[in-house]
């Protein structure tokens, strides 16, 4: 008994032996030209933000309204957030919960840093942000949220719309946003320097991204957009009507999804035949999300202008992945990648 | 029952030209249908000679004849062979466990395919040996899992059915939380693993089919070379053994063989479900219990069942693609149903 036992053991084994051999030959056939191929340019450098003291100079209509003196918010203020909902502010906020990497870096480019009691598990810039107490991920940790005592919590309104509404019933304030277009963006970031208290700071966070946005702007005046194709997660990409798109579009590419709209997967019978000169995709430095590696390898790609001209460029994950300040300077990075000549 | 083998096989494979067909003349590039078709004949030897020259110039600048060949056509074919897989697989696992619910799921491959292909994905691994980093890995973890099944199961060099289908059953629910587990973990934008999780061909190509092509062809043969054993285990094990069936050696086999072929699919597809249950149920309500013909159709309707099953996801909310075993479950849950309710109306009291 004993015997036959473990000879069926023995047959068992062979056979997984050989059919796990199979599969890893098969395997380590395509998997060699898969590796060295991972040897892009490797722009990582310029992904990573520049400094936020843009050298060039703020445009000059904006200018004047700074000799004005600093601008005061007048409260109580009442405001109507993304989701219809109206709140107000019987004073300045003290004590600020984030929900989301977007609005973390908001509070912080106003000059609200001091005032986060909280963020969610995703805030890591800047890098202060990694010090400040966690509240959860898109499940947030309501009861450590209430122990902080938050005057105000900020949050993502589409992203996170369950989460607002549990906390409204909790009665914790919410002001949730859902900016759609570069210009959204900014309006939220100088909306937040109002609830804060701090107009100055938003004007200047505003104001920089402002001219990031003209100098790109500016530099690729009656230029000819080049096709462009947006990765942003492995096998996602953006159409029409999403603020990356317009990113991408402002940054002198032709979306070849923009006929379609939202985010979707890719249709690679579509990117083939749209034939894109050049690949933009997300590139996280802690994480690798494979995206160059996965393109080269997709059957029919290697026909695409982009892949065949090696015209394939990371831009900054975080940066592209988030509606907040950085979204002009990730502009500029598209932008130079995109049109290397006219863009400096 | 050698026309009837003829009649029916020839059915199933006249239903899986006309759904190539179908899989063939749509796609997301908007290729005209002509040209679809011009580009394909033109791939058959000498066909120029009675086509005449091809309408454009020869290929290397045109896109669409690298879209219809390199990506359509290989998709076509992957699907058709990973129902295949898991329908025959299917057949095997019902035959031998004499238990219509048993799939190619039940004994835990799936799960533990996806506890590897998550690890990976958590990770950032995705790419770490290649574009094949998932699918191996995946396949050794399957296996692994089901090697696991079956030591949990074997007991003094016996295997119990139900002690078989409760390891199973057991092994899947755990490896089922770990999946979740590292679901929650994962911060990325767009949730990999639950997308791997739900099965999908998209951007796959002839290497992914040229892996799971052997595994067919072979557990096909074997199944098929297996099918009189399994009738005989319709009527129960000890009495398959009395009628001269070597009950312990045909199990292994089938068993071995259905779950090679279930790794396989789902090592380059993720998880499909419902396409190893539903297919040879339902070939069993058209063509009778006899495995020597519910094997090899099931294999064909496998194959026309998940091609138009991706059709749909491919084009139903087109550019949003439908995750594939979403579609294999809500076609072949209704119809299913359907089949039951029909059968249970008519009277008809044979067991399936």
């Amino acid at each position: 008994m004993v015997d036959k036992n473990n000879n069926a053991w023995t047959k068992i084994g062979v056979w997984i032996l050989v059919a796990v051999l199979a599969i890893g030959l098969a395997g380590c056939g395509n998997g060699s030209n898969g590796s060295d191929s991972n040897a892009g340019p490797s722009v990582t450098a310029s992904a990573s933000p520049s400094p936020s003291a843009s050298p060039s100079a703020a445009p000059s209509e904006t200018s004047s309204a700074q000799e004005s003196g600093p601008a005061q918010t007048t409260y109580p203020l009442a405001l109507t957030d993304a989701t219809g909902t109206e709140v107000s502010f019987e004073q300045a906020p003290e004590r600020v919960v984030a929900l989301a990497p977007s609005e973390t870096e908001a509070l912080f480019a106003i000059g609200a840093g001091s005032k986060i009691v909280g963020v969610d598990n995703y805030s890591d810039y800047p890098p202060e942000a990694k010090e400040i107490a966690k509240v959860g991920d898109m499940n947030t940790n309501t009861e450590a949220l209430l122990a902080m005592k938050p005057d105000v919590v900020f949050a993502h309104a589409s992203m996170q719309a369950k989460v607002v509404e549990e906390l409204r019933k909790l009665n914790v304030k919410v002001f949730a946003s859902d900016p759609k277009t570069l210009e959204e963006v900014m309006a939220k970031i100088e909306t937040v320097g109002r609830i804060m208290d701090l107009q100055d700071g938003a004007k200047q966070a505003t104001d920089t991204m402002r001219a990031e946005l003209k100098q790109v702007t500016d530099a690729l005046q009656g230029v000819a957009p080049k096709r462009a194709y947006m990765e942003f997660s492995p096998g996602w990409t953006v159409g029409s009507g999403e603020y990356m798109d317009e990113i991408l579009t402002l940054a002198g590419g032709d979306n070849v999804s923009k006929e379609k709209t939202g985010w979707f997967e890719v249709d690679p019978e579509a990117v083939i035949q749209a034939n894109p000169e050049v690949i933009v995709y997300a590139h996280n430095s802690e994480f690798d999300l494979g995206i160059p590696t996965a393109i080269k390898e997709r059957p029919g790609f290697d026909r695409i202008d982009a892949v065949k001209n090696n015209r394939m460029f990371p831009v900054d994950d975080n940066s592209i992945s988030r509606v907040g300040p950085r979204l002009t300077k990730v502009l500029r990075d598209m932008a130079k990648a995109i049109h290397p000549d006219k863009v400096k | 029952m050698r026309v009837k083998l003829t009649l029916y096989v020839g059915g199933a494979l006249a239903l899986l030209l006309c759904s190539i067909l179908v899989g063939l003349s749509f796609g997301g590039a908007n290729v005209p249908i002509g040209k679809t078709w011009s580009i394909l004949l033109h791939q058959i030897p000498f066909a120029d000679d009675l086509l005449g020259p091809r309408p454009v110039a020869d290929g290397t600048g045109d896109p669409d004849e690298t879209i219809i060949l390199t990506v359509r056509l290989s998709r076509v074919v992957l699907a058709v062979l990973v129902g295949a897989a898991l329908a025959l697989a299917g057949a095997g696992f019902q035959g031998v466990l004499r238990n219509p619910l048993a799939d190619p799921y039940t004994l835990g491959v799936a799960s533990g395919a996806s506890v590897g292909a998550a690890f990976l994905i958590l990770f950032g691994l995705q790419t770490w040996i290649g574009i094949w980093t998932i699918p191996s890995v995946s396949f050794v973890t399957g296996m692994a899992t089901l090697f696991l099944v079956l030591r949990l199961a074997y007991h003094n060099g016996k295997m119990e059915l139900e002690t078989l289908i409760l390891s199973g059953v057991v092994i899947q629910a755990f490896f089922g939380a770990m999946v979740s587990f590292m679901v929650s973990l994962s911060n990325s934008v767009v949730n990999e693993i639950v997308f791997w999780t739900m099965g999908s061909l998209s951007m796959r190509g002839w290497s992914h089919a040229g892996v799971v092509l052997p595994y067919v062809v072979l557990g096909a043969f074997a199944l098929i070379a297996y099918g009189r054993e399994l009738n005989l285990f319709a009527l129960g094990e000890r009495q398959a053994m009395h009628l001269g069936v070597h009950v312990q050696r045909t199990k292994l086999v089938v068993l071995v063989v259905s779950t090679l072929m279930t790794a396989a699919a789902v090592s380059v597809s993720g998880v499909i479900g419902f396409v190893g249950l539903v297919v040879p149920h339902l070939v069993r309500l058209i063509v009778g219990p006899d495995n020597r013909i519910v094997v090899p159709v099931s294999a064909i309707v496998g194959g026309v069942y998940v091609l138009l099953a991706d059709t749909i996801a491919r084009m139903a909310l087109s550019p949003k693609e439908i995750p594939l075993g979403v579609v294999t479950a809500f076609i072949g849950a209704p119809f299913f149903a359907y089949l039951l309710w029909k059968r249970k109306t008519r009277g008809a009291e044979e067991k399936t």
